[in-house]
């Protein structure tokens, strides 16, 4: 049994704001105090300020795009702190953060098995994957034939031998019109090859979520990611839903506007304005920081998009009977106004948007950045002044073209932990996360209160895992017992047959050897459950 | 006499990675494999012999015994290397980088037999590619650079190309094989020559030169035609070095680039996995060649940690193959011994009887026989291997947990 001894707790989802109490640790939970203790490891934490673990709600980390990635970027990774780190790396820089839960923004169920090669190497953490949907055959099959029971038992087949967390739709049928030489329009132009609408794939997939129970609704990039004027079709894309639940990814990449001459400009006020009155929608920002970064996406038509833009070397590839995934290496700079206008709209958008229990911190690793950085970005949210000199040091677009430069609102510490803790396990379905009442996994970061606060972010004097010291004073303690976080909706086995049969027009595999083998085995399986 | 069949076999004996195979056993011996190409009929039909004896002497041990001999030595070892070759699992692979970790010593894969050819012209250039679906249903013109995936690849044909609709063909020299359409336009050109001819087409493509051979200008206008092409390359072009693979990665990109169609590039990789062990060192390091553990970090460099460097300057004491690996170090191993004699142990972890003489060869299970695990196609897809037979030998994959546990301080 530890016993966490006086710290100031801050813990949103139990309305504790600065109280002073212990927390009592046994088997991996938070208990209540016992009242009678034989033995116990007081920690002494009076000094501290006692918060539930991170949880990241959206970053690549693992799959054959890593891999792919890292060799791409041969020269540029081998320098230190590199972008592109491998699964161990990525373990120790998540806990030292004091991050206890991740989740991989996107598995493709074809290569499953690589994904979950990389998630048995972060087995310090609780991790789970998204499972890519929207371009599959046999999903899209389902959608064409308006039979929502088929879908369902596909989308669940799916899930379960993928060992998925939950339903990962990119810009939806991009892979199918990439292929044909196309692109999409808008919500309701016919797609290549199933003549079936983004809106009805988007609808069809939103419906079976709910209606399958799963903890986490369908995690959406949706289309026209970076292309200045996106924040419309943007919110259109929101108001498709219909107020059917849905959390929608790296969402500073859509606020963006025109000015009169035609330039990127911030449209995150219109945006917050759309998004805010909706209770069933969650949203993660997906901030850029200024470095290297590197594009990383099923949105062949977003890489072709920036190659065509002039950013450069690119690489890719097509999967059978499912989308792809693109490559293709960033900087963001902060002489450059494009750049500039990204970051300050990404920090007018978290400022902006009143709840930060629906609006997340991601940089959508490494799209906009290390995650690592995630201590500057909240820094800049709780410091205006800080704020300001950075602004005076980027282009002078982040001022001409956004609104930040006005906003005064600074985050207090309960809103962080809002917003990178609470939040997302609520999003998430995590009942036993983001929180420290009693019940709870004991995944817990605790901090010196310190003025600079990105170095408190970035060195939490005691990070514990599952009721082990996982790190402490920035030393890192192995202790391997994460679990991987998948979920297991039931469906009609007589159905498989018919499913492989489609699996084998669309694949040159075996079905049998598609996704995960009935022989892989996962070790430290938790499975959620759905609703 | 007891007949079973076992159905969806997936085969590991070269990187098509085929998954439709029916294997018939007789008692528990594999009597016959269907669809049967030459490799596939040879491998699985191998069964379980001794390991014949080295042929120019060194000592083929086996078992507990066998361990125990490396162990002692890895751990006398100063700067032990670790060679982590092909034709063994995925998590084999793995295994080799972990025990290099354990011993503090340096680790190596045939991509720097290369100098990283592919790798640098891959990281300069890029290259979108494709799974073998892809290329069997969509893909409407396929060149095969130097390739002779009859040979190393039997069912590559019958499997990706033209299934359900031909493709055009050009083939850049290599022998037609019988299945080709009489259309294929066949091309021959001087290895010695491919840089300039590639520079050639690209000049072309991007209409700075109208100066060219007709063979070059006619193969030119096919691309172009093309809505869905692939260029597949094989082992050869692999060989040629940096210059000609970053002109070939190229023109693909500025095929995209110029023309409407969408190109892709294929690597036509020889034994199972031998390009991934790449991707393993760099899952594990972050490098995917030549590097060097020093207190559980990975230090990477061409020049100080390759095999070849660190065994032409006499700097590595021990040389640890696991799985097969390229011919050009199994040559330098071989001038090295001659030269130097006694100086670098050589020992082999491997089920094939290597092809020079080490000092230790301990025969382990054969991959995709007796031994499971995982491998990768050519195109990057994971394919999980069950053995299909028992086997007597001890596993590549727990000898080397063995060896990790035995060599702990
Ligand atoms: S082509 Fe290759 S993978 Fe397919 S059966 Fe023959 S040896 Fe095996």
């Amino acid at each position: 049994m530890i016993c966490l001894r006086g710290g100031k707790l801050i813990d949103p989802l139990n309305h504790r704001d600065g109280v002073v109490d212990d927390i009592w640790i046994q088997d991996g939970r938070i208990v209540a105090a016992p009242e009678n203790v034989d033995h116990a490891d007081a920690i002494d934490a009076s000094s501290w300020l006692v918060t539930p673990g991170g949880i990241e709600i959206h970053s690549h980390i693992v799959g054959t795009q890593m891999a792919t990635a890292r060799s791409f970027s041969l020269e540029e990774n081998t320098t230190s702190p590199r972008l592109l780190m491998t699964p161990a790396e990525i373990n120790r820089a998540y806990l030292k953060m004091g991050y206890t839960t991740v989740f991989d923004a996107a598995m493709s169920p074809l290569m499953s098995r690589i994904a979950h090669t990389d998630l048995d190497r972060m087995m310090g953490l609780d991790r789970g994957a998204y499972t890519l949907v929207s371009d599959q055959s046999c999903v899209l099959k389902a959608i064409k034939n308006k039979n929502s029971e088929e879908l369902k038992h596909t989308l669940a087949w799916l899930l379960e031998c993928t060992r998925g967390y939950a339903l990962k739709l990119v810009n939806p049928g991009v892979g199918l019109t990439w292929r044909a030489l196309s692109a999409i329009g808008s919500l309701d132009d016919p797609l290549a090859d199933t003549q079936l609408t983004q809106r009805e794939i988007i609808l069809a997939l939103a419906e079976a979520a709910q209606s399958m129970g799963l903890p986490h609704p369908i995690h959406l990039h949706a289309s026209n990611l970076g292309q200045p004027g996106n924040w419309k079709s943007f919110c259109q894309t929101v108001k498709a839903l219909e107020g059917l639940p849905a959390h929608f990814c790296h969402i500073q990449f859509y606020c963006y506007g025109k000015d009169d001459k035609g330039r990127m400009r911030s449209a995150a006020e219109e945006v917050v304005e759309i998004i805010s009155d909706n209770p069933k929608l969650t949203f993660d920002a997906g901030e850029i920081v200024f470095g290297p970064a590197m594009a990383m996406t099923c949105d062949l038509q977003l890489i072709e998009w920036l190659h065509r833009m002039g950013s450069g070397k690119w690489t890719g590839r097509l999967l059978e009977g499912e989308g792809g995934m693109g490559l293709l290496p960033l900087q963001y700079a902060k002489k450059d106004p494009s750049s500039a206008v990204q970051w300050a709209t990404g920090l007018e958008l978290l400022l902006r948007f009143p709840d930060p229990e629906r609006l997340f911190l991601t940089t959508d690793y490494p799209n906009g950045g290390p995650f690592t950085d995630y201590p500057r970005i909240i820094a800049w949210l709780m410091d205006a002044e800080l704020r300001q000199r950075m602004l005076a040091q980027v282009h002078p677009a982040a001022r001409t073209r956004c609104g930040l430069e006005k906003i005064e609102r600074e985050y207090s510490l309960f809103e962080v932990v809002q917003m990178t803790s609470a939040g997302p396990a609520k999003a998430l379905g995590l009942q036993d996360r983001g929180h420290l009442g009693i019940g709870a996994q004991a995944d817990i970061r605790c901090y010196q209160p310190q003025s600079d606060k990105e170095a408190m972010f970035s060195n939490p004097v005691l990070v514990i895992k599952g009721g082990d010291i996982a790190i402490r004073e920035g030393e890192y303690y192995s202790r391997d017992n994460g679990r991987l976080l998948a979920v297991q909706p039931a469906w009609d086995r007589e159905r498989l047959p018919a499913i492989q049969r489609q699996l084998q027009e669309s694949t040159s595999l075996d079905p049998r050897f598609y996704g995960l083998s009935d022989k892989h085995q996962i070790p430290n399986l938790e499975i959620i459950p759905c609703k | 006499m007891n007949e079973r069949r076992e159905r969806s076999v997936a085969c590991a004996f070269c990187s098509c990675c085929c998954t439709d195979l029916e294997l018939v056993y007789q008692d528990r011996c594999i009597k016959s494999v269907k669809p049967a190409c030459s490799i596939a009929g040879r491998e699985f039909s191998a069964g379980e012999s001794d390991p014949p004896s080295l042929k120019r002497g060194g000592v083929v041990i086996s078992g507990q015994k066998g361990l125990q001999t490396i162990c002692a030595e890895l751990r006398a070892a100063k700067l032990p290397l670790i060679l982590i070759g092909g034709g063994i699992s995925l998590e084999s692979q793995r295994s080799a980088v972990l025990l290099a970790k354990k011993l503090g010593a340096c680790a190596d894969t045939p991509a720097s037999c290369q100098s990283l050819a592919f790798a640098r012209a891959f990281a300069e250039s890029g290259i979108p590619m494709l799974t073998l679906g892809e290329l069997r249903d969509r893909v409407d013109t396929v060149v095969f650079w130097n390739t002779d995936q009859n040979q190393i690849h039997p069912r590559f044909w019958e499997r990706f190309i033209g299934v359900n609709r031909p493709p055009r063909i050009i083939s850049v020299n290599f022998e037609i094989p019988e299945q080709i359409p009489d259309s294929c336009l066949h091309i021959s050109l001087d290895m010695q020559q491919m840089l300039a001819h590639l520079i050639q087409l690209r000049l072309v493509l991007r209409n700075e030169t109208q100066q060219v051979s007709p063979v070059l200008r006619e193969m030119l206008a096919t691309l172009r035609d093309a809505h869905c092409g692939c260029m597949i390359f094989g082992e050869s072009l692999l060989e040629s070095g940096y210059g000609v693979l970053f002109e070939a990665f190229r023109f693909i990109q500025e095929l995209n680039d110029i023309d409407k169609g969408r190109w892709f590039g294929l690597m036509l990789d020889g034994e199972v996995n031998s390009a991934a062990a790449a991707d393993v060192l760099s899952l594990e390091t972050g490098y995917p060649a030549a590097v060097r553990f020093i207190k559980d970090e990975a230090e990477f460099s061409t020049t100080e940690w390759s095999a070849k460097r660190l065994i032409q300057r006499g700097e590595t004491d021990l040389v640890l193959q696991v799985g097969q690996i390229d011919a050009r170090i199994q040559k330098e191993i071989e001038n090295h011994i001659t030269n130097y004699t006694g100086k670098m142990k050589y020992m082999v972890l491997d089920s094939k009887t290597p092809l020079i003489q080490p000092s230790t060869w301990l025969p382990v299970r054969r991959f995709g026989l007796d031994e499971g695990g995982t491998a990768m196609r050519m195109d990057g897809l994971p394919i999980p291997i069950q053995p299909v037979q028992e086997s007597r030998k001890i596993g590549l994959a727990e000898a080397l947990t063995r060896l990790i546990e035995g060599v702990e301080p």
